[in-house]
């Protein structure tokens, strides 16, 4: 029956006013002249976060800026609507640029605006791009903070087609259909790459232990295979963000468990001892 | 609920709030029905339910292998709670022994929306059939070149008579019963559509998804019909028509499309396993995250949307599970559990907020809300706590006095 109390409706719940919660106290207690908008939404402080969190040579080894993944942020805060709608006003004010990774449908990757410019000046200086490459960070990525571009909004830009070669070539640009371009950046292939490996290197780990659960603290004290490269603590947010770990929380600390594997065990028929099926005479007869 | 009831009474709340919040809290209970079973007629998987809307006193289901049955879903008001389980029968069927019954899978059944009397059916036998309930006859028969996946008539249309019909073909067929031909051709998807649906809003208004991974929204009274096309990444959809063709809705096939009751917002489905809700007016992307809802299948995916409570729900069916999920907050609620095999369809009872859901099981389960009405025994077990009648009762142990 605790279940029931649980989803009784906000109109069944009193509300009882509070003295001196009145409308406009709370602004005179604070002042007017609080900066609400420098404050970082939880959404920014993740992401610095999880940023700090990618181990500095190898980043520095590729000569790659900190790079997140969207579902990783989902790991940190459990409301996913309230995340995407951060990230969104984030991308609009053109503070972050969003990055398909294709490398799975759903996976995208988060840049602060200021680390991808220098990334994509670093690689493009001194090749025959450079002043496309530019215009284009000008343009497009401090702007609009578009995640795909057609080719109609290209032209609208004053893009030509030779533009548009270069900025593939440059790494700017990769295909996602007919006419519409995703926007990535120099040097994506190998982070990826990285990634894939480090993902895979975990989820076996985890595999091979004992009824695919293992102990958090173990986990990250165990010595990975040569593909963890981004570091045990990164790559755990990005399987736990996207649903394929389970944090079950002991007195011994956190235990993650595959959750596919998890449903294989308890089938679904087996939940609900309570209900038969109508008519058991069928059941005899055939 | 007496609190909320006084101020009913006394005029100090509105007229909707003491509905709104009963039928939330049954919304929010809701668990298999102890008392009412539907007869069981199927021997296939069931693939498609519809409660009709003006009575909801009858239920069509038909299955896999083309039998169509009708239940009268009778509720015995004056039964008490602790009677044996009652069966709602079946009063009609369509069997392989009626010449006119669909050869293969039937995919969606749907009553006429303003009266029982006649209902439609379509199947993967490339046929639309329009029924006569009474006398369980063919009235007329749309044939199509490719199996059909879905069709839909307007809810709330009184000007036109027009039923969406989508195919494995890309475009999308509007049948008019008055004139029993097809009136429209709808062009613009790429591939096959697996889902239609009007809007519960303006009676105009259609959205279509399709295997191309995108939800169009067409108006079927302009001469070119399209509005817009939904784009999962919030572009700005009124800017370039030529940019649409590359918008996607899902990252996957989109399978199932749904109206809140309101018409003001639609939640659209796809086997890329995400819901997603949009604005219908603006088209844009309303950022709610359901989080992965294990819905991949490549048929329509029939689920519902409660009404009338504070906030509304989604019945998604996902495996064998159904999923209850806050349609704004994107939360998932609970789960109803109880189906022994995948779950295909689930229709809501706007009036008594009851689920009805069937699936490849054969079997069609009845949702209710169950308020603890009956099982003040099982209360004091689980939490522990005194009910109404102990706190009354002497608790004073009377070894004393018997010795």
């Amino acid at each position: 029956m605790s279940n029931k109390r649980r989803w009784l409706p906000e109109a069944f719940r009193t509300k009882r006013s509070r003295l001196g919660a009145a409308a406009g106290t709370s602004g005179d207690i604070w002042g007017e002249e609080l900066p609400f908008e420098d404050v970082p939404s939880d959404t920014l402080t993740a992401l610095h976060f999880l940023a700090d969190l990618l181990p500095k040579d190898v980043l520095s080894k590729l000569d790659f800026p900190p790079i997140v993944l969207k579902h990783q942020l989902y790991s940190l805060l459990h409301n996913r609507t309230t995340v995407d709608q951060q990230l969104e006003s984030l991308r609009k004010s053109g503070k972050v640029q969003v990055l398909n990774l294709g490398c799975a449908p759903d996976t995208y990757a988060v840049v602060t605006t200021s680390c991808y410019a220098t990334r994509v000046r670093a690689s493009s200086s001194g090749q025959p791009w450079d002043a496309v490459a530019e215009r284009f960070l000008r343009q497009v990525s401090e702007h609009c903070g578009d995640i795909w571009l057609a080719r109609e909004r290209l032209i609208d830009l004053k893009f030509s087609d030779a533009d548009v070669t270069k900025l593939i070539n440059a790494g700017l640009l990769t295909a996602r259909a007919v006419g519409s371009w995703w926007i990535s950046i120099p040097g994506l292939g190998k982070f990826v790459k990285l990634y894939l490996k480090g993902r895979k290197a975990v989820l076996l780990a985890i595999q091979k232990s004992r009824h695919h659960e293992i102990l958090e603290s173990e986990l990250k004290n165990r010595r990975l295979g040569p593909g963890a490269h981004l570091g045990v603590p990164y790559l755990l947010h990005d399987i736990i963000g996207a649903d394929l770990l389970r944090c079950v929380n002991t007195t011994s600390g956190k235990i993650l468990r595959l959750v596919a594997d998890q449903h294989r065990r308890s089938g679904p028929c087996h939940q609900n001892p309570r209900f038969f099926v109508a008519e058991p005479s069928d059941a005899f007869t055939t | 609920m007496l609190r909320l009831l006084w101020a009913r009474q006394t005029g100090v709340d509105d007229a909707f709030r003491l509905q709104r919040a009963e039928s939330t809290r049954r919304v929010m209970n809701l668990e298999l029905s102890k008392t009412f079973v539907v007869e069981r007629r199927h021997e296939h998987s069931i693939t498609t339910l519809d409660l009709d809307p003006v009575e909801m006193r009858f239920m069509i289901s038909a299955d896999s292998e083309g039998l169509i049955s009708i239940y009268h879903m009778n509720r015995a008001w004056d039964k008490p709670f602790h009677s044996p389980a009652k069966s709602c029968p079946a009063v009609a069927s369509i069997s392989g022994t009626n010449p006119n019954n669909h050869k293969f899978m039937v995919q969606t059944v749907q009553w006429y929306p303003h009266d029982t009397g006649m209902f439609t059916s379509s199947s993967f036998d490339k046929t639309l059939k329009v029924w006569d309930t009474n006398s369980l006859q063919v009235a007329d028969i749309f044939k199509f070149a490719n199996p059909v996946h879905c069709h839909h008539m307007s809810p709330i249309a009184t000007k036109h008579c027009l039923v969406a019909v989508g195919t494995s073909n890309c475009r999308v067929q509007l049948c008019d019963l008055k004139s029993g031909s097809s009136t429209h051709t709808l062009y613009g998807h790429q591939k096959g559509v697996l889902a239609v649906r009007w809007s519960t809003r303006n009676e105009y208004l259609l959205a279509t998804g399709s295997e191309d991974n995108q939800v169009r929204i067409w108006d079927v009274r302009k001469a070119s019909a399209f509005l817009f096309s939904l784009d999962q990444h919030s572009h700005d959809v009124s800017s370039k028509p030529k940019q649409r063709a590359c918008n996607t809705a899902h990252n996957g096939h989109v399978n199932g499309l749904c109206f809140t009751h309101d018409g003001l917002h639609l939640l659209t489905s796809g086997t890329d396993h995400r819901l997603r809700l949009w604005n219908t007016a603006t088209g844009e992307h309303v950022l709610v995250n359901y989080g992965k809802v294990r819905i991949k299948r490549h048929v329509n995916l029939k689920f519902c949307i409660s009404s009338g409570c504070s906030p509304n729900v989604a019945f998604v069916p996902t495996d064998s599970n159904i999923s209850v999920l806050d349609i704004h907050s994107g939360q998932l609620l609970h789960e109803l559990v109880g189906h022994y095999g995948i779950v295909n369809c689930c229709v809501y009872h706007p009036l008594f907020q009851e689920v009805y859901s069937a699936g490849s099981d054969c079997n069609i389960l009845v949702w209710t809300p169950d308020l603890g009405r009956c099982s003040e025994a099982d209360d004091a077990e689980d939490g522990g706590t005194k009910n109404g009648c102990s706190a009354f009762q002497d608790t004073w142990s009377c070894s004393e006095d018997e010795g």
